[in-house]
């Protein structure tokens, strides 16, 4: 692979493991002390990073390093939102719930347990609030 | 557009908004515990799935592959 594509690879996955994780480029700025502008140039696909800050930044996201590094495959079939399954199958329930019907705003990578959670926490809210 | 009522609550880790029908309009919850700009974000998210009539449809996938879509464009 050429050292463009590497980069270019490099600023797609990671994107991806953002976007999974419902993080913003500034919070690998605050989270793992790494400069503003060391991270633009990885999401802007001008630098590579170094061996130590690949392994850092798969620790940040619990993955492997090759999911920053190689060039993912794409699945043709119909994209889920979450990618969890018990968790889709989770948020499919809360929005068919009349009780509840409710939508959400969540990392892709959310836990089930999480949206279980939220689920508890919006009936016992419902019940408590004057608009119902 | 219907009533909108917005209350901060913590959330649960991940989620940064829920919005639910009520008996006369719409409640938004969002997570009192992410940055001014994340409460921002999930507010107009939320906004969007109503003035989308996202509580018409009936895939949760499918909606919010096209919400975030839109966010990103």
């Amino acid at each position: 692979m050429s050292e463009e594509k590497l980069r270019k690879v490099f600023a797609e996955n990671l994107k991806r493991q953002l976007e999974l994780h419902g993080k913003q480029p500034v919070d690998l700025v605050k989270d793992l002390d790494i400069p503003f502008s060391t991270v633009s140039n990885w999401i802007n696909a001008t630098k590579f990073p170094r061996m130590g800050k690949i392994e850092l930044l798969a620790q940040y996201f619990g993955i492997k390093k090759s999911d920053l590094t190689e060039e993912a495959v794409e699945n043709s079939e119909q994209p889920a939102y979450y990618t969890d399954p018990e968790t889709a199958k989770i948020a499919q329930e809360i929005f068919d719930d009349s009780d509840l019907h409710a939508l959400f705003r969540a990392a892709r990578g959310s836990k089930p347990e999480n949206l279980a959670m939220a689920a508890e926490l919006l009936s016992r809210l419902k019940g408590t609030n004057p608009d119902g | 557009m219907d009533n909108v009522f917005v209350y901060y609550v913590p959330l649960p880790e991940g989620i940064d908004e829920a919005v639910l029908p009520c008996f006369d309009g719409y409640t938004i919850y969002i997570d009192s515990r992410q940055s001014s700009s994340g409460m921002e974000r999930a507010y107009r998210h939320a906004l969007e799935h109503i003035e989308r009539n996202d509580f018409e449809k009936f895939d949760i996938a499918e909606i919010e592959t096209e919400a975030k879509r839109r966010e990103l464009s």
